[in-house]
């Protein structure tokens, strides 16, 4: 039992780390960007890359958040800049580059999947429980990704004038804040967290090509059931949408619980249009 | 000598390839203060959004401070010193008076100065902690002017700050207007329909018909010159 909810307390703080990026894109930006999960992919194919030139596996994990944050960056210019004020166009053209980005690794990894080595296999006694130390580790890091995030966005400068551009760009450009500048920057940050993300969760799961919509998917239901633009939805939501979904699966089959889950997640979107968060 | 503030020199302006301004020359000394009076619809607010670089002139040369700053993003125009108070406020609603006012200083890189905004606007000071979208229409005019001050600007631009306010408040920030003005030796461009606040605060006022600026006249002889106002404002 203690396992199952421990289980459950991981679920939740990835999840929210994949959807923190996503919601940070989405509220601030109103950008759905469908190559998130990709970004996540990514992360974990940068450590499958590195480790092959037998970087030690810390700093794979943070060159990946780099190097797909920088990515992010160029995507925002190159690709996201042009069509931000049309939803509809973003929404097809990261869908694109979704699939760019999975052909891309097909061609250079193959379409198979690869493994990445625990680069810590021990165990750690928790009363009468014995936990994977690597699990708590990657719980941490998500912990204090997920609280540092909230304490920047609201306790320095920078993060008023994010939140202020977020919510009214042209009164924020009369104030002088470079709105293009910030918006790159978000996208970047967003990106990071995603390869962040990915590179944690690459010892613990099948790395392959199509990883990203196993993520995509349950972020966006977080940000829905949670609410955008609310760093508390994204806990709630992914709190909601994690817990259920990993305590569900220790009873019923992975089919069986998606469909509850979905439809709690419509149950909740009926009641709650704006999220469980709402302000 | 000290170059103008503003100089709009032949500027053409509209949207969607309709033409609201046409041709206007506008000049504001260092230290002025100048009313803008037109009927609706005259493009007085496409003049503010010009002034701060909201929206670029399809002709024309915007020079603020002697800068020409044709086409350049409004973060810019408020980077050389251009402080416009928007029609209808927009405060940051979910964040603090407080928030809102340190907003104001850090897109310029500057130590916020929230002693000189709360002399300025005592009322907010017991507001610092209140989410700004729950101030009153007035509280959150002098909000939005406080805010811009804050940036230290040299040319403040006030699109219609009487706007939904109860004349006892109108007088309260015109008072505080004129002592601002004059203690910080602002430029200022007044967007205004309320006669007694731009008696108040301005010196000499421009009406804008068709266009262009139709006429400028000091602001003292407006009161006794009826004529004069129906004719531009079709009383």
């Amino acid at each position: 039992m203690a396992a199952t909810l421990l289980d459950a307390v991981s679920a939740v703080l990835v999840l929210v780390l994949v959807a923190l990026g996503l919601a940070v894109v989405f509220g601030m930006m109103r950008v759905i960007n469908m190559a998130h999960g990709e970004l996540v992919m990514s992360g974990a194919f940068t450590v499958v890359w590195l480790q092959g030139w037998h970087v030690p596996f810390w700093g794979c994990v943070i060159a990946a958040a780099v190097v797909v944050g920088f990515f992010g960056w160029m995507i925002e210019w190159v690709l996201v800049r042009h069509t931000r004020d049309r939803p509809l166009d973003t929404i097809l053209a990261t869908w694109g580059l979704s699939l760019v980005l999975k052909q891309a690794i097909v061609l250079l990894f193959g379409p198979g999947s690869h493994s990445v080595p625990l680069p810590l296999d021990a165990m750690v006694g928790l009363g009468a429980l014995n936990y994977p130390a690597y699990r708590l580790v990657v719980m941490a890091i998500a912990a204090v990704v997920i609280a540092g995030t909230y304490l920047f966005l609201r306790c320095t400068n920078r993060g008023l004038a994010t939140r202020a551009v977020m919510a009214r760009p042209a009164t924020a450009e009369l104030l002088g804040f470079n709105t293009d500048r910030t918006y790159s920057a978000t996208f970047a940050a967003g990106a990071a967290l995603a390869g962040l993300a990915g590179a944690l969760v690459a010892p613990l799961v099948s790395v392959d090509p199509q990883m990203g919509l196993g993520y995509l998917v349950p972020a966006f239901l977080a940000i829905l059931v949670g609410g955008a633009g609310a760093l508390g939805g994204v806990l709630a939501g992914g709190s909601a949408v994690g817990a259920s979904t990993s305590l569900l699966g220790a009873l019923w089959s992975p089919v069986t619980v998606q469909i509850v889950v979905f439809g709690l997640a419509v149950v909740v979107i009926r009641l709650r249009p704006q999220g469980l968060m709402r302000e | 000598m000290t170059a103008p503030a503003l100089e709009l020199v032949d500027i053409t302006a509209g949207y969607g390839g309709g033409v609201v301004l046409n041709g206007l020359n506008l000049t504001l000394a260092a230290g002025s203060v100048t009313a803008l009076l037109g009927r609706n619809g005259a493009g007085k607010t496409t003049l503010c959004r010009i002034c701060a670089g909201l929206l670029s002139p399809t002709r024309g040369t915007v020079r603020i401070s002697g800068t020409a700053l044709n086409d350049r993003a409004s973060h810019t125009f408020a980077r050389h010193g251009v402080g416009l108070v928007p029609q209808g406020r927009e405060v940051f609603g979910r964040l603090s008076v407080e928030e809102n006012l340190r907003l104001g200083a850090i897109g310029k890189n500057m130590t916020a100065d929230l002693v000189a905004a709360y002399r300025w606007f005592p009322s907010l000071e017991v507001l610092r902690n209140r989410a700004a979208g729950s101030l009153s229409g007035g509280e959150q005019q002098m909000l939005a002017i406080a805010r811009t001050l804050m940036g230290a600007p040299r040319l403040l631009v006030l699109d219609e700050p009487s706007e939904g306010l109860a004349p006892v408040v109108t007088r309260v920030l015109a008072a505080r207007l004129r002592e601002i003005a004059a203690e910080a030796g602002l430029t200022v461009l007044l967007v205004e329909q309320d006669l007694e606040l731009i008696q108040a605060l301005a010196s000499t006022c421009c009406f804008l018909a068709d266009g262009g600026i139709a006429e400028t006249v000091p602001v003292a002889s407006i009161g006794m010159d009826f004529d004069l106002v129906r004719r531009h404002l079709a009383l």
